[in-house]
Order: C-alpha cells, then structure tokens, then sequence
C-alpha cells in the first residue's frame, strides 16, 4: 500500500461492487432461471430445459399479448415519430413568436400526461371519447405522452444541421418538399432513428396505460398479460414469468444492436449519443 | 431593362435593418461584386436575389420579370456558398446531378452534361467520392459544376474563395474569372476582399451599413471614390487619408501649407477637411519636398516596399518600387503628385474637380 491512489481505487471498488451486483443480479436471474429446471426467485441453476418457454408458446394469451404489443409500439413510433419530425422541423428552422415557451410548455405537460397523476382524467377522457377496451386509445395516450420529449431531443438534433443544406437545394430549384425528402430527411435519419427507438421503447415497456384502459385479456400487450401469469391463489408462476421476461426484454435488446451495428453510434438511456 | 434589377429593396431582421434602400442594376454581362466590410448586408442583398430571403420593401426583378416574392425554383438562380454546402450524403456525381434531377430531366440528358461539367471543371475522376473526401479546392470546383449545370439566369457567389488557401485563391481566382467569361450570363459575386472585386468585376458596389455608397468599374470607384470610406476600403494599401485645414485653396496639413490651386476643384471645403492619396502616388526622397517626416517602418514584398512614415501624430503609407535605402528612423521628405490627389469635406464625401462634371 506505497502508493495512495491504488489504496484508493481498490476502497472504490469494494464500494463499488455491491451496487454493481445489486444491478447486475436481475439481469443474471433474467438470463438464468427461465433455463431451469426449478425455477425460483433466486439466481440458482440446477439443470437446463426449455419447458418454461414451451408453456409460454401454448399460452394463448401470451402470444396474443405480442401481437398486441406490436401494434401498440409499431403505430405509437409511426405516429410519434412523423409528428414530431415536422413539429421539430417547424420548431427548428422557423423563429415565430413564443416558439421557446411553447416548447417546455408541451415538455412539461408531457410528463403529466403519462403521469400516474393524470390517470383519472384520461381514463375519463378515453371513456368520453369511447377509446376505452381499444387499442386505438392506448395508442393516443402513449403517443400524446411521448410526442413533446421526441419534439425536444428532435429539435435540438435538427438545430445542428446547417441550414446551407436546405438553401442551396432549394436555390439548386427544389421545392420545399423536395429538400424535406431529397435533403433533410437524409442527413437527420441519425437523429430520427434514434428518437424512434426511444419511443419504440417507451411504448413496447409501458404498463400503467394499457393497464387502465384495456380491459379483456385478449388486448393486454405483453407488460400487462405478464399480470396473468398467476395460479387461482395468487401464487406467482416463476417459470413462465422468467421466460416471458426474457422473451419480452429481447425485440428492445435485438433493436438496439441491429442500430448499433448499421449506424455506430452509442445509445445512452434516451439521450441521443 | 437591365437584366436584373432592385428597387429600392430594404431588408429588416427584428429591429435591426441589414439592406437599407438598395437599388441597383446589373447588366447581363456584367460580373458585379458587391464589396464592403463584414455586416454591411452584402449576402443579404446576395440572399435576397436568390430568394432565401425576401424584402419588406421594394421589389426585384430577373430577366424582366418580378420575382420579388418567388420561391428560389422559380428565379432560377444558381449559387455557390461560402462553405460550398455539398451535401454530404450524396457522391460529387449525385451533388452535380441534383440541380437537374429535382428538375425531373431525362437519366441519359443528366449523365451527358454531368460528364460534360465535370470535364470541363477538370473533376472527371472526382464523381464517385463523397465531399469530405476531396480537398477545399475540388469542392469548391464542385459546388460551381452544380451551379454551371443549370444554365440560370443569374450566378450568386458568396464569398466563394475565402475558404481556400492564399495560393489556391489566386489560382482559382483566375479559373473564376476565365470560367465567368464563359458563361455568357450575369455573375453576382460577394467578397470582402477588394483585390478580389478589382481583379473579377466589371462593375463594383461598395456597400457598408446596409447601403450601397458608390457603383462603378473597378477604376472608377479607384480613381473617383464618393467619399473617405470608399476610398480607404479600395487599395492594397489602402488610400491615406489625412485630415487637414483648408484655407482657401491652400491646406494646412501638421502646420505645412500646400498650394492646391491647381486641382481645379468645384470649391473647397471651408475649416476642416481631408486630402487623400493613394500610396503608389507619393514621393519618398532624401533631401527635399513638401512635407518631413520619419521612417517608421518599412516592409519590403518583393517587387514592391511599403514604407510607413510618420508625420507628426498622423502616418502616411508610401508605396515604392525601386530598392529602398531607408530604415527605420531616418529623416525623408515625402511629395505629394497633385494630380493624384483627392479633396475631402469635413464629412468625408469628396469634392469634384472640374473636369469631372
């Protein structure tokens, strides 16, 4: 112990390992139990088999639940992702009066919206509207939920594209939506298929709103029909809900690569990298 | 009509006017720079004729036409950035091209003048790379191919040599102006170099704070600068200008008279003014002349030495071609060509001479 700063590293990394074994060891279980034979709330393996994830595909409602899930996820990140890219557009290139306040306006409004706070209301809002037990209402409230931070993180990604761009093709003789598709859409696609992620992920891990406002097992997305994996007492079945999990957890992780590895960029929780 | 006209165009950003008033005419053969120091809305008037930008007031007109609030695709103009804005998705072939693809030309037609630009801006074996992959001076010979494949009404350059290198610049000063003469339509070129305006242009306005002050040839606004602005932005070095006292037809300049009633002026100023003279029109000498002063420093540029010499509180720039025996410190006598000379008023606009009205 002669030099200080290795005395000071290794206090660091004592502290630091049970924080890291703290998160680490969910992943571990995720990746573990569904393979086992018995299969409980601790990490322990005690022979291989695929049976948890047999019973899950002869589950009917388990199945359904990604069907549903995708549609949810897929019409949110098509719907999210179009508005917001024309809202950020607009935000982005035209300096009107109040454009700065509207804009944390609707970032504040956007976390009320999917807050638990507001969850009367839009319940109330979606029986009004007779959204309530339709796919078509989750949709809408995720997507008027994740609508204002894609606009924010969009614009400010379209903030750093130079605006010569756009001018030398429209003085080149495009029209205006020539140089969106032919100029823009190109140089920005970074930047939207990162936002699309982001809502895709958002939506594919929602729970509170789907929980509300869905009411037949038939339409529960994946997050949701987890909730069904329960014996008539309540007693939880581990073995399918592990393997759910896992199968759940696996179009998030298989996105993130696929992106990863075409475009090369890092992806830090949300934050554009 | 000229070709491509602006009446009395004035441009406002919030609260703060970037074209005041601007009015000018540009003849179809005319390669036109506007001139003036950075801020002095000369891209914004660039900008305006392109159509990024569109005025409050006034109107504009190209190839007889008002255009004065068209979208850019129907003025067809061409222009060439100051930072190129190749875009950086497409290859040199695809940036060429798109002028005449958003157009909707035929493949083969496109292919054909594609290679017949690229032939002829010597970027034949450039087509397939991307723009960051060539250097300052290919991009900026592709940025001209994909303005010089639209055959526009009107070239706009905004400052399109400033990002090369000082011996790239002059090469590709000398490509532009070959180049502009053949393409047999009107260019519009912003700079702030003046020996750019006076090597490309045929006529030149020098503008400063959103106003156009002088329009004329190159030797025009050298020899007959409107006032002590234009006159001191033209020139390399530029013009000295001197304050003085006028008395008569006599000035008073650091406590020396000089005589200058021979300039024939329509009047002179009364009390203060100014009298300008341009370098290469002063005489250094040894032993006698009009005015003493003392080397303050002398920079020798290979053919030419500018030799700076102080007189009293002001310093005058004198511009010499032979070898330079002086140095620093020494005692020289300077002699002003009369002819040469230019008469200020107190508001620095100059006086006519006679011959000049």
């Amino acid at each position: 112990m002669k030099d200080p700063r290795r005395f000071s590293r290794i206090v660091s990394y004592i502290l630091l390992a049970p924080i890291l074994a703290f998160f680490i060891s969910p992943i571990v279980w995720l990746f573990v139990t569904p393979f086992s034979v018995r299969p409980s709330l601790f990490i322990s393996f005690d022979g291989f088999t695929l049976n948890n994830f047999v019973r899950v595909f002869q589950n009917k409602t388990a199945i359904n639940a990604f069907r549903n899930s995708l549609i949810i996820s897929v019409s949110v990140v098509v719907l999210v992702t179009t508005c917001a890219l024309f809202a950020a557009y607009v935000f982005s290139r035209h300096d009107f009066r109040g454009r700065n306040v509207l804009l944390y306006v609707l970032v504040l409004f956007s976390s009320v919206v999917s807050g638990a706070a507001a969850m009367v209301p839009i319940f109330v809002l979606n029986l009004r509207l007779g959204l309530v037990n339709k796919e078509l209402g989750v949709i809408l409230t995720l997507s008027g939920g994740i609508m204002p931070t894609a606009l924010f993180i969009l614009k400010d990604f379209f903030d750093s594209i130079p605006r010569t761009y756009e001018e030398a093709a429209l003085v080149d003789g495009s029209s205006p939506m020539q140089v969106m598709f032919r100029i823009f859409l190109p140089l920005s696609s970074k930047g939207i298929i990162v936002i699309a992620m982001l809502v895709f992920a958002q939506s594919w891990s929602n729970f509170l709103i789907p929980f509300v406002l869905l009411r037949s097992t038939s339409k529960y997305p994946v997050s949701v029909a987890i909730y069904t994996f329960f014996s008539e007492v309540g007693v939880p079945d581990i073995g399918m809900i592990s393997a759910y999990s896992l199968l759940y957890t696996l179009p998030v992780i298989f996105t993130y690569v696929l992106i990863e590895r075409k475009f090369g960029f890092s992806f830090y929780g949300g934050i554009k990298g | 009509m000229s070709w491509i006209v602006l009446e009395n165009v004035t441009k406002r950003f919030s609260n703060v006017v970037a074209v005041q008033s601007v009015s000018l005419q540009i003849e179809k053969q005319d390669f036109f720079t506007l001139l003036g120091p950075s801020g002095c809305g000369k891209t914004t008037t660039l900008r305006l004729i392109a159509g990024l930008e569109f005025p409050d007031e006034g109107r504009i007109y190209i190839a007889g036409r008002d255009v004065t609030m068209e979208l850019p695709k129907h003025r067809n103009v061409a222009m060439v950035f100051q930072n190129y804005a190749l875009y950086p998705h497409m290859t040199v072939r695809e940036n060429i091209a798109y002028p005449l693809v958003v157009r909707k030309v035929p493949k083969d037609e496109v292919r054909e003048k594609v290679a017949f630009v690229a032939e002829s801006l010597q970027i034949s074996e450039l087509l397939d790379r991307y723009p960051q992959q060539i250097s300052g001076g290919q991009q900026q010979r592709v940025a001209l191919a994909r303005a010089v494949i639209q055959t526009p009404n009107v070239f706009l350059l905004d400052e399109p040599l400033s990002n090369l290198d000082a011996k790239l610049r002059i090469e590709a000063r000398s490509f532009l102006k070959r180049l502009s003469m053949e393409l047999g339509t009107s260019v519009v070129y912003v700079t702030h170099d003046q020996s750019e305006a006076m090597a490309l242009s045929t006529k030149i306005a020098v503008m400063n704070q959103g106003r156009v002050l002088q329009v004329g040839t190159p030797r025009e606004i050298y020899d007959k600068p409107i006032n002590t602005f234009v006159a001191s932005f033209i020139g390399n070095p530029p013009m000295n200008i001197i304050e003085c006292y006028f008395d008569g037809s006599t000035c008073v300049l650091e406590g020396r008279r000089i005589d200058l009633s021979e300039l024939s002026l329509v009047a002179f100023p009364r009390g203060k003014g100014f009298i300008g003279i341009r370098p290469e029109n002063v005489l250094l000498d040894a032993k006698n002349g009009e005015i003493a002063g003392e080397v303050y420093v002398v920079e020798p540029l290979g053919f030419e030495t500018i030799v700076t010499v102080k007189i009293n509180s002001c310093s005058v720039k004198v511009l010499v071609f032979e070898d330079v025996p002086y140095k620093t410190g020494d005692k020289v006598f300077l002699r002003l060509r009369k002819d040469k000379l230019h008469v200020f008023d107190e508001n620095g606009v100059r006086i006519l001479r006679r011959d000049e009205l």
